[in-house]
């Protein structure tokens, strides 16, 4: 009976003093590893000092941290956890899930707490990093890092045929100038041995003719436009260089190919120690922004690396404030620099003369390897995908449709207008 | 639930392609796994490995990645334990730290299954899978001795929580203590983490002006411990040794002088007989509580009869 009673006071005692103190406990839930499929041994220790600082700031408000699940396993992880209406009140978001997220109501619209939150400037983020988290219109998370596509250049390779690095406003015509001259056989062996390129596919040329897709809804397909035509009929021309041999990554990493673009995490991660061991040693390499197309830009598609709220959270006001300071805090921005390989979204953070130190830390001789205007530039000037439900699904199709369109050299102009019917149906069922 | 919620999940399900799996077919059986950190190319492979038979079986394999972090191994062995799994497989970060998970396990009556790094309590597990660690490092100071005559300072990376690290740097040390001229110049914990080994080298290079040997307890160490010699201009006549046999660690030795030697390892091996021996374990079979797999000196004089971009 007396223990009955202690144990009474003792319940009663935590519920009065859990009412009194009104402590809020948060769910972050965040994938284990680095959104950039690079090696990264640090990822987590965004999240965690985010946490640390963010809990001595509001005293009141406890995170509890989901983390662990690998990135692989982690969209299965949230869907079941959303099957049990015990997603977390804040949560990463992989690119590939968003737009399902957004449409059926996961993720809460953040318009409201955007406008009513005097301390928040939304100007601040690039504005390629803020339409990365809306979908069809209102905003439904915010960016913490964006990554652009780059071209990695082989200079040793470049070097050896005598020709210039290309300058960053290149085009097209420079690059496949450049292909055509180092495509050849070296050993004599009557096979072509050494490539122009790999890996620069039919998304990057269709973006760098500053072409899209798909009306900003979803409702229209526009694979028949001219500037796709263009980007479609110059990769079968790219093609056409290497008479049917087939160009891998592993050619780029032995120093047989001259370009290949990849992500500025990859530079970042590669470029300097310690990964610059692992990847490319063997030869002297530098990234320049993809070439242009005749109606566009030089910069392709844009990554982001998204964090929500759920539509469900009973701490509203709460999950606001710590997306807030996960994608907006200065610090935090600054360590996206220490221990991520991606850019801030802040304009600001990326311009910053700490970002100086941070992007020259471990290259050699301290060398500033990358214009931070450039790369601003390089941001704003890249293609944000359209977001609407069915994207992911027509996107399959095309890559399957497109690839046999290149791999059977067909009339590029004619397969597109008639896909483009085909696709334009799918849209609308 | 709503006929909009049941819409809303499915929904769900189907557009982040998903699968009932964890909580659907009654007879499929879920096992849990925890290595140290899937950054680390050894530790995906032994994933795999047991992924590997698991999938074979139509079963499930739930991974959980610690980051590094033993409050958080230990958290997500209790999740398995909460999720019912039938087994667990685990590489621990701290090889006596770790007891309370253990001791959570047993309770349950959930075998776990040690996979390799051992831990102390061998009684609250059902079978250890690791290599012969102790082995590794005898083989990477006996290499050392005849490239340097047993005259060396030697900076010694390790790993003092994980059993599978403090095997190999006793086994490096029982060779080295019978030679007078080598010397152990700095001891410290990189732990196993490519970043961390560069840092914690970089001090050490700060500190010493001659250093002849540097002995990782893992690739990536002595990976994190080539860059910092290299970008100190230091890396030089430098006898690098790792362990695992990982393929970046063997490209290396193809392709330079930068790594000498590393102690092969066979992840896959081991995932694939941790989870043979579960699926033993679970239908009552007998199991042998420590299972050992042999490691092999890879160096530049080997190196063309092994498989380079891949682990064996």
């Amino acid at each position: 009976m007396l223990g009955f009673g202690c144990l009474v006071t003792i319940l009663l005692t935590v519920y009065i003093y859990n009412s009194s103190s009104g402590q809020i406990v948060l769910e972050f839930g965040d994938f284990a590893g680095s959104n950039w499929d690079i090696p990264n041994w640090s990822s987590s220790k965004i999240s965690d000092e985010a946490i640390a600082k963010f809990e001595a700031i509001h005293p009141r408000i406890k995170i509890k941290y989901l983390t662990g699940i690998p990135k692989s396993d982690y969209s299965e992880w949230l869907a079941q956890k959303i099957i049990k209406g015990k997603e977390p009140d804040v949560f990463c978001v992989l690119e590939s899930d968003f737009n399902t997220l957004a449409s059926i109501g996961i993720l809460k619209k953040l318009d409201g707490l955007i406008q009513n939150d005097l301390k928040f400037e939304m100007a601040k983020f690039y504005n390629n990093a803020v339409k990365s988290g809306q979908f069809s219109g209102p905003q439904y998370a915010l960016a913490r890092e964006v990554v652009p596509i780059l071209m990695f250049v082989n200079k040793t390779l470049l070097t050896k045929e005598g020709i210039a690095i290309p300058r960053d406003d290149w085009t097209w015509d420079d690059f496949y100038r450049i292909c055509q001259k180092v495509t050849k056989d070296t050993d004599g062996d009557g096979k072509i041995d050494q490539f122009g390129t790999v890996g620069f596919d039919w998304h990057h040329a269709v973006y760098t003719n500053g072409q899209q897709l798909f009306d900003p809804y979803g409702a229209k397909a526009m694979f028949d436009q001219p500037g796709v035509v263009e980007a479609i009929q110059f990769i079968q021309k790219l093609n056409r260089l290497n008479a049917n041999i087939r160009v891998t990554p592993d050619d780029y990493d032995n120093g047989k190919v001259a370009f290949r673009p990849f992500p500025f995490s990859a530079y970042r991660a590669y470029k300097s120690y310690p990964y610059r061991l692992i990847r490319y040693a063997q030869f002297e390499w530098e990234c320049v922004k993809l070439p242009r197309g005749p109606r566009g830009k030089n910069a392709s598609e844009l990554h982001s690396f998204l964090i929500g709220i759920s539509a469900r959270t009973k701490h509203q006001r709460e999950a606001w404030e710590f997306l807030k300071f996960l994608t907006y805090d200065w610090e935090m921005q600054m360590n996206i620099l220490k221990y991520s390989y991606g850019i801030p979204v802040l304009r600001e953070a990326t311009e910053s003369i700490e970002a100086d130190m941070a992007l020259s830390k471990y290259t050699p001789d301290q060398e500033i390897s990358v214009d931070k205007r450039l790369l601003s530039q390089v941001i704003e000037q890249s293609t944000v995908t359209p977001r609407f439900h069915k994207y992911d699904a027509a996107m399959n199709i095309a890559d399957n449709e497109i690839f046999r369109i290149i791999n059977d050299d067909m009339d590029a102009e004619t397969a597109l207008r008639s896909f483009n019917r085909y696709l334009g149906e799918y849209l609308i069922q | 639930m709503t006929s909009k919620q049941l819409f809303i999940i499915s929904l769900v399900v189907v557009l982040l392609g998903t699968s009932f799996s964890v909580y659907g077919a009654p007879k499929q059986k879920v096992f849990g796994a925890t290595m140290h950190n899937l950054n680390n190319p050894f530790f995906v492979a032994l994933n795999e490995g047991i992924k590997q038979v698991v999938e074979s079986r139509g079963d499930k394999l739930i991974s959980f990645d610690p980051q590094q972090d033993l409050t958080r191994q230990i958290s997500g062995i209790e999740d398995f334990v909460s999720r019912k799994v039938d087994a667990i497989f685990v590489a621990a970060l701290d090889w006596k730290g770790i007891k309370p998970a253990l001791e959570t396990a047993k309770r349950a009556k959930i075998p776990v299954i040690v996979v390799d790094a051992p831990v102390y309590d061998v009684d609250l597990v059902a079978t250890t899978v690791a290599s012969d660690n102790w082995q590794a490092g005898v083989l990477c100071a006996e290499d050392m001795i005849k490239r340097t005559g047993g005259n060396a300072n030697i900076v010694i990376l390790h790993h003092p929580t994980a059993k599978s690290a403090i095997d190999r740097t006793e086994g490096f040390k029982s060779v080295i203590k019978k030679y007078p001229g080598c010397k152990i110049i700095a001891e410290q914990a990189a732990n196993g983490q490519l970043d961390q080994a560069m840092l914690v080298m970089e001090d050490i290079i700060q500190a010493h002006s001659k250093i002849d040997v540097v002995m990782g307890l893992n690739d990536p160490t002595a990976m994190g411990a080539i860059a910092a010699l290299e970008s100190a201009n230091r890396l030089k006549g430098v006898l690098v040794y790792g362990v695992d046999g990982s393929p970046d660690a063997k490209k290396m030795i193809k392709e330079g002088n930068k790594l000498t030697a590393t102690a092969s390892q066979f992840p896959s091996q081991i995932g694939l007989m941790g989870a043979e021996a579960a699926y033993k374990i679970l239908a009552g079979e007998e199991v042998s509580k420590d299972i050992k797999v042999p490691v092999k000196l890879i160096d530049k004089s080997n190196i063309d009869q092994h498989v380079i971009d891949q682990f064996e």
